[in-house]
């Protein structure tokens, strides 16, 4: 119960108890007032009365009898007796309210009079006054007279009603005043109290800040002025709470070393890209990028300088993206060596430019390590649609990395997302399909840049060339194979694309004598026509002397995923004698069975399996095992990446060929 | 007659301060006839044609007219045989019902015809007399009340009385001696400022009980 309530109630009660103790108390004094009056009243009339009868003039019965008959029926009384010494009745008047026909009559202008419980409650003494009356020197009788109180009765009923009129008047002012102070009161506090206590919340702005309005009840300034005080130091608090919290959550986000947002804040960030809280649809790339050697660069420079170096590659691709201010990509380190970017809202090819540019910031800021070679970058690129999920991203963007990682090239692994996204990124896949449908039907769109590769192996130095398709957009940007031939599978373009690479190829051929390697995609195989189009296309007769020079690559994960297509066209090239090769293989172990059945030139291993070997017994095994296989086989093993002297050892120790740098 | 002489000289001022009494005859009839019979509304059609006949006619006709019917109309009898109290104060449709009454039923039956004839009513007063039986020298009296017809207030009264139906000046009824008097305007111990008539609770009974038969007091 309210303070306020608790005060008004025991005001109220007291107030009641006074206006009841009045109320009794002035009936109780308007009764005795009656009592006493009707006493007197009794005294001086039957005085009077009995003066009159004891005088010598009035000795005469019938005279005392009119004098007493007179004064009955003149007066009010409810007795008047006359009683000899003796005590016999000589006369007798008495008034009976319930006289047989004057009661009924009587009872109507009697309507004003008390009421029979308040008669009873509040009974008036029936004032009863003795006389004795004398003739001469001898008493002759003895008066007695009763005054009739039912107008003193019903005066007292009168006023009773009348106060307690007042009274009941009264209580309802009070009530009414209770009643009004109430709302007032809470009106007061309304405006007051809890407009100030409930201003404590609120930030402090300009108008609001200054004072507290002034207080309409004088109770209330002291309790004002301290909630003003209250506030402000709230507020103070509060702004440092808010300056802790915001330095605390840049330190949450932030990478301390780079000041890049940290995997927390990019996995957030990639949520809520992918909730499509933005607005936009939730369609964008995220590239990966991995400094291979950070554990070397560590070694080699101080961490100092490490951390420098990296902060200053963290800035270089920051101004990348600044320039592309309106795709809102972030930059963010996830772990020690890995950073990633976030391009939301960049549609299909658009992404590519921008994927192209950071790989060259990064490549043009490589340091050489203290074994001569470069400082290693792997990347690895995925798009994203509504229905991906955050692990689905980092999952493909960790396999990419793999990818990146045991194909040993600093090219961008683009994993696109597969079937199993619900949602495909419509507006992009209708970009890149009329930029690819363009490159093919152009004659100059697509060309092949070949990269010239050196292998050591026991026998010597043996020189290649590997062979990726490039396209030139409309705008006159070129993009690797990696970066839309993952596209072009989604698409089902892959083959169109894997026939007019094969055809460059064989068009290379002709200026250069060296053995070139040109990958074709897995999914290629699966599409019915293209075996029957590239036997085509290598029988043209101009080429026919430099098949032997030309060498398919298929990933070995087409010996689980298409057994049969990769049987057939490993058969379908021996016979055209075209080579066809298997890279990553230690990738796919279980393909090693497979190797008999199929006509093969060379199978490639990644750097990192054949660096595991030198260390792991059972790695050196399944190399050797490999090695032996292949050899047996008559197939070359080949390892695409540099590897460290004692490997490259025990490399062409087992036949196998190694990159030279 | 001399009396006669006096009443005719104030009748003159007859009429002045008068407020008349004022009843529902027919109420008054039907309450008669469902109380007392078709006698009672016979007495009741004389007293009601006894006062239209007497209406503007001088003061000095309706003393003794009124005073005549009345003792004629009543016989003379005791509360306590008629209503079987000691002091019964009966309405005039009472008294008439009856046919009978004492001392003030007379005096009551007269009070309200004057008045409804249009005499003023602080010129009427009850009187109550002791009244000698017998002849000059007699000591038998009784307790008796008469009606008194003040012209002013200091001015003697003539009485109407039941025992005769000559109406005389109050010197030449030396067989009465009057005790007291008062009237409707009422007086119980004089000096009393508030005691009206309504106050005397016997006066109210009467007033109360002739409202009820149709009366409008």
């Amino acid at each position: 119960m309210s303070l306020l309530k608790q005060l008004l109630i025991s005001v109220t009660v007291a107030i009641v108890a006074i206006l009841i103790g009045t109320l009794a108390f002035s009936i109780g004094a308007a009764r005795q007032y009656l009592d006493g009056q009707l006493q007197s009243e009794s005294e001086n009339a039957a005085s009077s009365l009995a003066l009159s009868l004891s005088q010598p003039a009035n000795q005469d019965p019938v005279t005392q009898e009119l004098l007493m008959m007179a004064l009955f029926d003149g007066g009010q009384f409810k007795l008047i007796r006359l009683a000899s010494p003796q005590g016999e009745t000589l006369f007798e008047r008495r008034r009976d309210n319930g006289t047989s026909e004057s009661s009924a009559a009587a009872a109507k202008p009697r309507q004003s009079a008390a009421p029979r419980w308040f008669v009873e409650m509040l009974p008036l003494r029936s004032p009863k006054a003795e006389r004795v009356i004398s003739d001469g020197w001898k008493q002759v009788g003895q008066l007695t007279l009763v005054v009739d109180d039912s107008y003193a009765s019903q005066a007292l009923w009168g006023s009773s009603v009348r106060l307690a009129g007042v009274v009941v008047l009264a209580g309802l002012a009070w009530a009414f005043f209770v009643v009004l102070l109430f709302r007032w009161f809470r009106k007061v506090l309304q405006q007051e109290i809890s407009a100030q206590v409930q201003a404590i919340g609120r930030q402090p702005d300009g108008a609001e800040s200054a004072q507290p309005a002034k207080a309409a009840v004088a109770e209330l300034v002291p309790v004002l002025s301290a909630i003003a005080d209250t506030r402000e130091r709230v507020q103070a608090t509060a702004l440092e709470q808010m300056a802790r919290i915001e330095s605390l959550e840049i330190e949450v986000n932030r990478d301390p070393v780079t000041q890049l947002p940290n995997r927390k804040y990019f996995v957030n960030e990639l949520r809520r890209a992918l909730s499509g809280a933005d607005g936009l649809a939730a369609h964008g790339h995220v590239m990966l990028f991995r400094q291979r050697d950070l554990l070397a660069l560590n070694a080699q420079m101080s961490r100092a300088s490490a951390d420098a170096w990296l902060a200053a590659m963290g800035e270089q691709v920051n101004q990348v993206l600044k320039s592309h201010a309106d795709c809102k990509a972030q930059l963010a380190r996830l772990n020690g060596s890995d950073f990633v970017v976030l391009m939301p809202a960049l549609a299909g090819p658009q992404a590519m430019s921008l994927v192209q540019q950071i790989r060259q910031v990064l490549l043009s800021m490589r340091v050489t390590l203290s074994s001569g070679q470069w400082c290693r970058w792997s990347f690895a690129l995925t798009d994203y649609s509504a229905s991906s999920s955050v692990t689905g991203v980092l999952a493909r963007l960790d396999y990419g990395l793999m990818r990146a990682e045991s194909s040993g090239q600093a090219e961008v692994e683009y994993v696109a997302y597969g079937d199993d996204e619900v949602v495909s990124d419509l507006a992009g896949e209708t970009l890149w399909r009329q930029m690819l449908i363009a490159a093919l039907e152009a004659q100059d769109a697509l060309s092949l840049s070949v990269q010239p590769l050196q292998f050591k192996g026991s026998n010597g130095m043996q020189e290649r060339g590997e062979a990726s398709l490039s396209l030139r957009t409309a705008s006159g940007e070129t993009l690797m194979g990696s970066l839309f031939l993952p596209v072009a599978v989604r698409l089902g373009l892959s083959a169109e694309f894997d026939l007019r690479a094969v055809a460059l190829g064989a068009a290379w051929l002709e200026q250069n004598d060296c053995e070139l390697v040109i990958r074709i995609s897995l999914p290629s195989l699966a599409q019915p026509d293209f075996l029957g189009r590239l036997r085509e296309e290598l029988s043209a007769q101009k080429w026919e002397h430099r098949l032997s020079l030309l060498c398919l690559e298929l990933d070995a994960h087409g010996l689980t995923a298409y057994p049969d297509e990769v049987a057939e066209f490993c058969r379908a090239m021996a016979l055209a004698g075209v080579g066809v090769g298997l890279r990553r293989l230690d990738q796919q172990p279980m393909g090693l069975t497979k190797l008999h059945t199929l006509p093969l030139r060379y199978v490639k291993l990644g750097s990192e399996f054949s660096e595991q070997a030198a260390q792991s017994p059972g790695a050196l095994h399944l190399l050797q095992a490999i090695a032996e296989t292949a050899t047996a086989l008559g197939i070359q093993v080949m390892v695409s990446d540099s590897v460290n002297a004692e490997t490259a050892q025990l490399l062409h120790r087992q036949n196998a060929l190694t990159l030279a740098v | 007659m001399y009396g006669s002489a006096i009443v005719g000289g104030w009748a003159l001022q007859k009429g002045f301060e008068a407020v008349a009494l004022d009843f529902d005859s027919e109420r008054l009839q039907s309450t008669m006839q469902s109380r007392y019979g078709s006698a009672g509304v016979q007495r009741l059609g004389q007293w009601l044609a006894m006062l239209q006949a007497q209406k503007d006619r001088p003061l000095q006709q309706q003393l003794p007219t009124v005073n005549t019917f009345w003792n004629r109309a009543v016989l003379q009898s005791e509360d306590s045989t008629l209503w079987s109290q000691p002091d019964y104060w009966a309405t005039p449709l009472e008294t008439l019902g009856k046919g009978a009454g004492d001392c003030e039923d007379y005096v009551i039956g007269k009070y309200f015809s004057l008045q409804r004839l249009g005499v003023a009513v602080e010129k009427l007063r009850l009187i109550y007399v002791r009244a000698r039986l017998g002849g000059v020298g007699s000591t038998q009296s009784i307790a008796h009340m008469v009606l008194g017809y003040y012209e002013t207030p200091a001015a003697e009264p003539l009485v109407l009385d039941s025992l005769l139906d000559n109406i005389m000046p109050a010197s030449q009824r030396k067989d009465l001696t009057p005790v007291f008097s008062f009237n409707a305007q009422g007086v119980y111990v004089a000096g009393a400022q508030t005691t009206s008539v309504d106050r005397i609770t016997r006066w109210r009974d009467l007033l109360a009980r002739m409202k009820q038969e149709g009366f409008l007091p």
